[in-house]
């Protein structure tokens, strides 16, 4: 629903191998969340789910890999043509 | 980058917005370094608005002239998608900024003269168990995420925690589709009060909140005082919410617990404002409600409000029990007798107005806030003029929050103090003036159309505070009015100044 309302500029990008598309503009955080996935990361030595929490840069919660890019705020970078968006893991060392 | 340049603006919100405009305007060379993509900060959610729904539709009418006109400032380079992570001032006043895009792009330095600190707000959250899981999310996130970008979390969803923030965010939410199970507002609605609407933890604002209240109840949400989500439990994502009704104390009341499906939780306790980089640049900081140890600092405040640019609220009481007759005396500060000074039962009043408002005498009533400007009519001579007792009345107040009186306005000025105040300060203002003229004052502040504001204030009430609390919309500032009884002294009614 979300994209339909942004206009005609799409892009098209994936998400762990699978296709997706938004409208340019969005974050990757919100071109995720308008394909209906809340959640691109595994964090501590639980791997819980982590996605968007204070959405403004702040506590660093929502970080994922793009393309080269290792563990970056998913609520501050815009959503690019191409981008290869990945799960993030930012386990700590078990023991 | 080469030169050092003449003013550097950190944060592109309001507040940045018209700092940069005002320094070009001057003719200097303005930078403007922001993390977002746009200008307009989380207030206007870098100029990314979606005019479709009933909140951002609103809120673009309203989109300052600023957000336009900084696109075609000359004087002003604006670089977005820039952070200033890092900042030093050297021996001669020139401050570098270390400055880089959010995700480890190259970093470079600007140098300048002269910088404009307007980092705005974060915003405060108390955790909880499950808190991480994805679809919990701060209010802000959830405002910005479907003002911003025209999307939500979730459909089924609770908005939780304490503030006037988690109102119109819940009726954005409704408004966009989203089943909004309940408002939780952490803080009890105050003893006496009804409950009818949930509102009634902050008085002050029930008329302006009563507009997203009427939103919310059309869409069937309720309002609840004295509850909070207190876990939020799933797997891949929240599925279910823990709430509990709580105690004044905000702890969870036994056998109180239920559990909620729901898929999105939402939550908010407030703002605090964004110190790193005053800090880094060695500011002062001073907390008026706390007494510093060692002395008192320097006399350099800072006040960052990201989403204020007015008072938050606007106290004002009359000064305190005087003598009624020429014969009967009172006495000044230091015990002489003194026709104008404040009765005892006066100087009884002004310290148990410094314990009401001050958190080292207690918690403070719910509603009230402790004062960050105190304002008293100038005077001439102390012991000759009458509008001594005002300044008297917050005298104890002044010394307890170690906050000076300001003066600079005297009876009769009633509406250029209205005006300064609602266009030039921060924070939470008490006023203590002379009754005769407080309805002045009220009538020059901006309020709610409909508000029905005494047209005198009676000769006996020492006990009524008038309190006007910003309503928190877009658009032009507009203040809430009620009235609190002080209650502080035997013999104070308990009721307010009818019309």
């Amino acid at each position: 629903m979300g994209p339909d309302r942004m206009g005609p500029h799409r892009v098209r990008f994936s998400f762990d191998g699978a296709p997706l598309e938004a409208s340019r503009g969005m974050t990757i955080g919100g071109a995720l969340l308008a394909n209906g996935i809340v959640s691109w990361r595994r964090a501590g030595a639980a791997g819980r789910p982590r996605g968007i929490f204070c959405g403004t840069g702040g506590c660093f919660g929502c970080l994922v890999d793009v393309g080269g890019r290792r563990a970056v705020r998913a609520c501050l970078i815009l959503v690019g043509d191409g981008d290869e968006v990945r799960t993030s893991v930012s386990r700590r060392a078990a023991g | 980058m080469s030169g050092v340049i003449d003013v550097a603006v950190v944060g592109a919100g309001p507040a940045g917005l018209a700092a940069a405009l005002a320094a070009g305007d001057l003719g200097c060379e303005v930078t403007l370094i922001d993390a977002g993509h746009g200008p307009g900060g989380q207030r206007y959610h870098q100029g990314m608005l979606f005019p479709g729904r009933g909140p951002a539709r609103r809120a673009t009418e309203h989109l300052p002239p600023a957000l336009a006109r900084i696109r075609q400032a000359r004087q002003v380079r604006h670089l977005a998608a820039t952070s200033a992570g890092r900042a030093a001032r050297d021996h001669d006043g020139v401050v570098t900024l270390w400055v880089g895009g959010p995700e480890g792009g190259a970093e470079t330095t600007v140098e300048v003269r002269a910088v404009v600190l307007a980092t705005g707000a974060t915003e405060l959250v108390l955790p909880f168990p499950g808190w991480d899981l994805p679809g919990v999310t701060t209010a802000g996130a959830a405002q910005a995420l479907l003002q911003g970008q025209d999307v939500t979390m979730g459909r089924r969803t609770l908005v939780a925690g304490s503030g006037p923030v988690l109102l119109p965010v819940a009726a954005s939410l409704a408004e966009a589709g989203v089943h909004v199970v309940a408002v939780l507002e952490a803080t009890p609605a105050p003893a006496g009060r009804s409950q009818a609407g949930g509102l009634a933890a902050f008085p002050g604002q029930l008329p302006q909140a009563s507009g997203y209240a009427a939103v919310l109840a059309g869409y069937g949400v309720p309002v609840r005082t004295g509850y909070a989500v207190i876990a939020c439990q799933g797997t891949e994502r929240v599925e279910r919410a823990v709430i509990a009704q709580l105690d004044r104390d905000w702890r969870p009341l036994p056998g109180s617990r239920r559990a909620e499906s729901v898929d999105a939780v939402h939550v908010s306790f407030g703002f605090s404002p964004t110190l790193e980089l005053p800090r880094a640049l060695g500011c002062a900081e001073v907390r008026p409600p706390s007494r510093p140890a060692g002395g008192r600092p320097r006399p350099v405040i800072l006040y960052v409000y990201g989403m204020n640019v007015s008072p938050d609220v606007i106290y004002i009481i009359r000064h305190a029990e005087k003598p009624l007759k020429p014969p009967l005396s009172g006495v000044d500060y230091h015990g002489s007798q003194n026709e104008h000074s404040l009765l005892p039962r006066g100087w009884q009043r002004s310290g148990a107005l410094a314990a009401l408002f001050h958190p080292d005498f207690g918690p403070l009533r719910p509603g009230l806030r402790t004062p960050t400007v105190l304002v008293a009519p100038s005077f001439g001579h102390p012991g000759k003029t009458a509008a001594h007792r005002s300044y008297q009345t917050i005298q104890g107040l002044s010394e307890h929050l170690e906050l000076p009186i300001e003066s600079q306005f005297a009876q009769g000025q009633e509406k250029e103090l209205a005006d300064s105040l609602v266009s030039g300060q921060s924070g939470v203002v008490l006023i203590c003036w002379e009754h005769k003229h407080i309805p002045v004052i009220a009538s020059a502040l901006p309020v709610v159309s409909g508000t029905a504001i005494p047209r005198k204030w009676p000769g006996h009430r020492y006990d009524v505070i008038w309190s006007f609390t910003r309503v928190p919309e877009p658009g032009p500032v507009r203040y809430a009015f009620s009235q609190v009884p002080q209650q502080l002294l035997a013999g104070d009614t308990g009721t307010v100044i009818g019309e």
